[in-house]
């Protein structure tokens, strides 16, 4: 549909241009919409924070995101905790810190189960076409028709609520994406006469797809893992909410919106720091995701 | 001696595009007189389709208009505020485009298509009159079926068909003046002679008035124009009556397209296309536009642009060679 | 036509039906014992039996799965695992809230969309777009959850215009509609914005102009009908998010509808009630789209003579 326009664009840039000065096409081409934007330079210095956050994170958070502080539940912030307390007295900052380390390893994990399957049969698909193709894209087509969080949910109740098998659960959801994105890449770098050469040549179809298709898809898939990157993020944080994904008391974003909820009247900034924390993540990444689609293919501006 | 029908006078368009601003019209020059056929012969990316998208006013928002009057009878069409030039555009000046499958609303009937065009221009009674003409239209533009094609969407039409529908809706209302851009050029050949034998007969019959025929070939421009303008990059270089330009023309770019154009009368052995081709219209070559291309070209051609000069009765060129 | 609406329904069938036996399934191989879940964990192995005979999950696999089509057909969900109660009979409750509010959510984010989308494709004005750009991408990346507490924080807290939870009157019904609503809204503003704006940029749009049509007719009888067909599609995909949304949306305010009932049920590892959910609200979200396929195949003349 209108997506797989911009994903086969993707892969007959790279052949022109070569791996190497694709990069460096992206490169300034980012360059150059950062130096327009300030929006743009707000949202890359805000994942830049974050980044250092993740990283640091033991050195920067004043408590420990676990202890309890029964004498000091519900503090509005203070010098001692900065964001306050929650409801058991754990300090909100320190909860948020931690967070972002869990947040973003679950987005990890998450595209990292979906691109282990889903780049495999989309490169498969696409490269060896008849009837797996037509097999394996309707499974895929079907998977993607459904609402997302139905699917995940299907998923979740399968495996019981916890953060890792959330990790599965999204993964599952996001590799039908990558497996669409790998054959649009497969069906375009197969058309190459270096791979007819290696056919001849005898190569195994096995070893072509690992040896040429594979390494020629990477930009794309490389582009587009930052897009679904985000969204697996915010999948987790909204299990994390609805109570499917981590479970108390783990530091996790979306289940620190589900404890400040209950606190919503009382003490607001329970839920605040956490909610904002999760607007801004999103925010940054969404402005990323419409930069880095701009560069790629401005015919599609405000698509998807 | 007839009126002045359109008058273009020093039409320069410029477009912004990505690398830059291109001049796309540079100060263009054209005269039609009532009830001529006037042909306007050039290359792709001549400025030829620009210019009778200006005429109307239907440039994308990309492209201004930089300097320039377009003169309808007295009116600058430029100028002119949009509630009047609503009543011209399909009214008094029609359009027909090149590719007719594009150009017609494919998610409405053909008859539907007609008959609002008729509503919109014309006050005729009720619905059924509003429809016996339209049917006359499509009878006039010799439109096989006419009562079925009414109620057929435009794909289901042949490239042909779509022609004469777009065709009948141009001479709904009578207008004085038609523009048609290219409107053979995607059309099989056979086809193609068809559409121009059905405007050679509208315009004997008077159906058609005047008529600013675009076009990229000499071959059609004899059977149909009385007289020429021909066009390179964005300029007018050289204009006359058809039989003038045919046999006696002088500007290097008009010989050359004259020349590279087979002649089955006469015998040769190969083509003689031009060399070079057209320039980029962002950083236009200086003076002359033609000069680096041209097999006459003097010292003076890339420093001073060349006005047109008449070289004969009815007979103008832009070009330092052929100066007085 | 005929032939394209019948594959469409076939396809629909199909899918329905892979539906069913996916989720019987999924449901059967999930961890979590119905009967450890209703006997406790201390149960002796006498009761474990018994229990796992009366409900017939002693059989073999492929009776369960014949059972399994029969009560489909009855739609009967059988019994929920913690409550007790007849699962039907509570689905069919929560249903009708979730129709409400998935309606009425609709029906908000498609009027904005869709005017929203015209007006941006077509006033050329820079800083317009650029404040419409802006808030449709606030709008999308605003997760539902954060945008609804949001919500019920300004509008049921600090003015107590509405109220923040459950379906007891119209009014309960703004807050939670308005949420659901709005990150759907936004994405249809930029879907239908760039559909007017391909549409826009075809040459029977300068043809109807050359023929003196004024800008208004041009816009919504010649580019609306023409990006029609593709806005109709994309409605149908919009339905799809809107389905997720009201899920996280009835959870926030406590909406007892199908979304709150099926995230209940997966907390507390009740199968049954979860099948149920899924089954309804997938087979609807088919259904809807079977709908917009019908709707389509009518509108496009390329497909209604082909």
């Amino acid at each position: 549909m209108l997506t797989c326009s911009l994903t086969l664009f993707i892969p007959t840039l790279t052949l022109e241009l070569g791996t190497n000065s694709m990069f460096k096409f992206i490169t300034q081409a980012i360059k150059r919409s950062l130096r327009r934007s300030k929006i743009a330079r707000f949202s890359t210095g805000y994942l830049i924070l974050l980044l250092v956050i993740i990283i640091f994170a033991p050195y920067l958070a004043p408590s420990d995101p676990l202890a309890l502080d029964l004498e000091h539940t519900v503090q509005p912030p203070s010098m001692e905790y900065p964001f306050g307390t929650d409801g058991m007295g754990r300090c909100i900052l320190s909860r948020i810190i931690y967070g972002a380390r869990l947040t973003s390893l679950a987005g990890f994990v998450a595209i990292l189960v979906g691109m282990t399957v889903g780049i495999p049969l989309g490169l498969i698909a696409g490269y060896c076409r008849g009837k797996i193709d037509t097999v394996i894209m309707m499974g895929m087509e079907t998977l993607m028709g459904f609402p997302y969080l139905l699917l995940v949910i299907v998923l979740i109740t399968m495996l019981g609520p916890s953060l890792p098998n959330a990790m599965v659960a999204i993964g599952i959801w996001i590799m039908p994406y990558y497996t669409r994105l790998a054959r649009a890449s497969a069906l375009s770098i197969k058309e190459q006469e270096f791979i007819e050469a290696a056919r001849m040549s005898g190569e195994s179809n096995f070893s072509i797809i690992l040896r040429y298709i594979f390494p020629n898809s990477i930009s794309p898939i490389i582009v587009w893992s930052t897009i679904y990157y985000a969204r697996a993020i915010l999948m987790a944080a909204g299990l994390g909410f609805l109570g499917l994904g981590a479970q108390p008391p783990t530091p996790e974003w979306g289940a620190m919106t589900a404890i400040g909820r209950e606190y919503i009247f009382v003490a607001p900034h329970v839920l605040f720091f956490p909610s904002i924390i999760i607007l801004l993540t999103a925010l940054s990444f969404n402005i990323w995701g419409d930069l880095l689609r701009d560069i790629l293919d401005p015919r599609l501006r405000g698509m998807e | 001696m007839s009126e002045k029908l359109l008058e273009i006078r020093d039409l320069s368009v410029h477009f912004n595009t990505f690398e830059g601003v291109a001049r796309v019209l540079d100060g263009v020059c054209l005269t039609l007189y009532e009830g001529e056929v006037l042909g306007l012969i050039g290359e792709s990316g001549s400025g030829k389709t620009v210019t009778g998208l200006t005429v109307l006013r239907l440039l994308p928002i990309s492209a201004k208009v930089v300097s320039g009057s377009v003169y309808f009878h007295d009116d600058n069409l430029l100028v002119l505020p949009e509630y009047k030039l609503r009543d011209i555009r399909g009214g008094r000046i029609s359009l027909v485009f090149q590719e007719p499958g594009t150009s017609l609303n494919p998610v409405a009937k053909v008859g539907d298509q007609l008959m609002d065009v008729l509503k919109l221009h014309q006050q005729i009674g009720d619905n059924n009159a509003v429809r016996a003409k339209a049917m006359e239209l499509l009878e006039a533009v010799n439109m096989p079926r006419p009562s079925l094609v009414m109620s057929q969407y435009p794909h289901q039409l042949s490239a042909g068909m779509q022609q004469r529908v777009a065709i009948a809706m141009a001479i709904a209302s009578n207008p004085d003046l038609l523009i048609a851009d290219e409107p053979t050029s995607s059309l099989d050949v056979t086809v193609g002679k068809r559409i121009l034998e059905l405007m050679i007969y509208l315009k004997e019959k008077r159906t058609i008035s005047s008529l600013l025929f675009i076009t990229h070939s000499f071959g059609i421009i004899s059977e149909i124009c009385d007289r020429v303008a021909a066009m390179y990059a964005g300029n007018i270089v050289e204009y006359g009556d058809v039989y003038t330009m045919l046999h006696k023309c002088c500007h290097p770019y008009t010989k050359g397209l004259i020349n590279s154009v087979l002649d089955i009368d006469k015998k040769r052995s190969e083509l003689k296309p031009m060399k070079g081709t057209i320039p980029r219209l962002i950083n236009p070559p200086s003076g002359c536009g033609f000069h680096p291309r041209c097999p006459e070209r003097m010292d003076k051609c890339p420093v001073e642009k060349p006005n047109l000069n008449p070289i004969a009765k009815n007979h103008f060129v832009a070009c330092h060679a052929y100066e007085k | 036509m005929f032939k394209h609406i019948l594959s469409r329904v076939i396809r629909a069938v199909i899918t329905l039906v892979l539906l069913v036996s996916f989720i019987f399934i999924a449901m059967h191989y999930a961890p979590g014992d119905p009967v450890t879940t209703m006997l406790g964990a201390g149960a002796g192995p006498e009761k474990i039996r018994a229990m796992k005979h009366k409900y017939g999950l002693d059989k073999p696999l492929a009776y369960q799965y014949v059972d399994w089509w029969q009560r489909m057909i009855r739609a009967d969900f059988g019994i929920s695992w913690k409550t007790g109660t007849n699962v039907s009979q509570r689905l069919f409750r929560s249903i009708k809230y979730t129709l409400v509010l998935a309606s009425t959510a609709m029906v908000i984010a498609t009027a904005i969309g869709i005017l929203a989308g015209i007006v941006s494709a077509t006033k050329r004005d820079k800083l317009f777009d650029a404040t419409t750009r802006s808030i449709t991408l606030v709008g999308i990346s605003l997760p539902t959850f954060v945008l609804g507490l949001g919500l019920m924080y300004i509008f049921a807290y600090l003015v107590d215009w509405f109220p923040s939870s459950g379906a007891t009157s119209l009014k309960s019904l703004v807050l939670p509609a308005i949420t659901l609503s709005l990150w759907v809204a936004g994405s249809l503003t930029r879907l239908v914005r760039s559909a007017m704006l391909d549409v826009l940029n075809q040459d029977y749009i300068t043809g109807a102009r050359a023929k003196g049509f004024s800008e208004r007719f041009v816009i919504y009888k010649v580019a609306l009908k023409n990006a029609g067909v593709t806005i109709l599609t994309v409605l149908g995909l919009q339905f799809g998010l809107l389905l997720g949304g009201s899920v996280i949306t009835e959870v926030v305010f406590s909406w007892p509808g199908l979304g709150q009932l099926m995230v209940e049920g997966v907390k507390s590892r009740d199968t049954p009630v979860v099948q149920g959910c899924v089954l309804f609200f997938a087979g609807g979200f088919i259904v809807v789209n079977l709908l917009v396929d019908f709707i389509y195949s009518y509108i496009d003349p390329r497909i209604r003579y082909q």
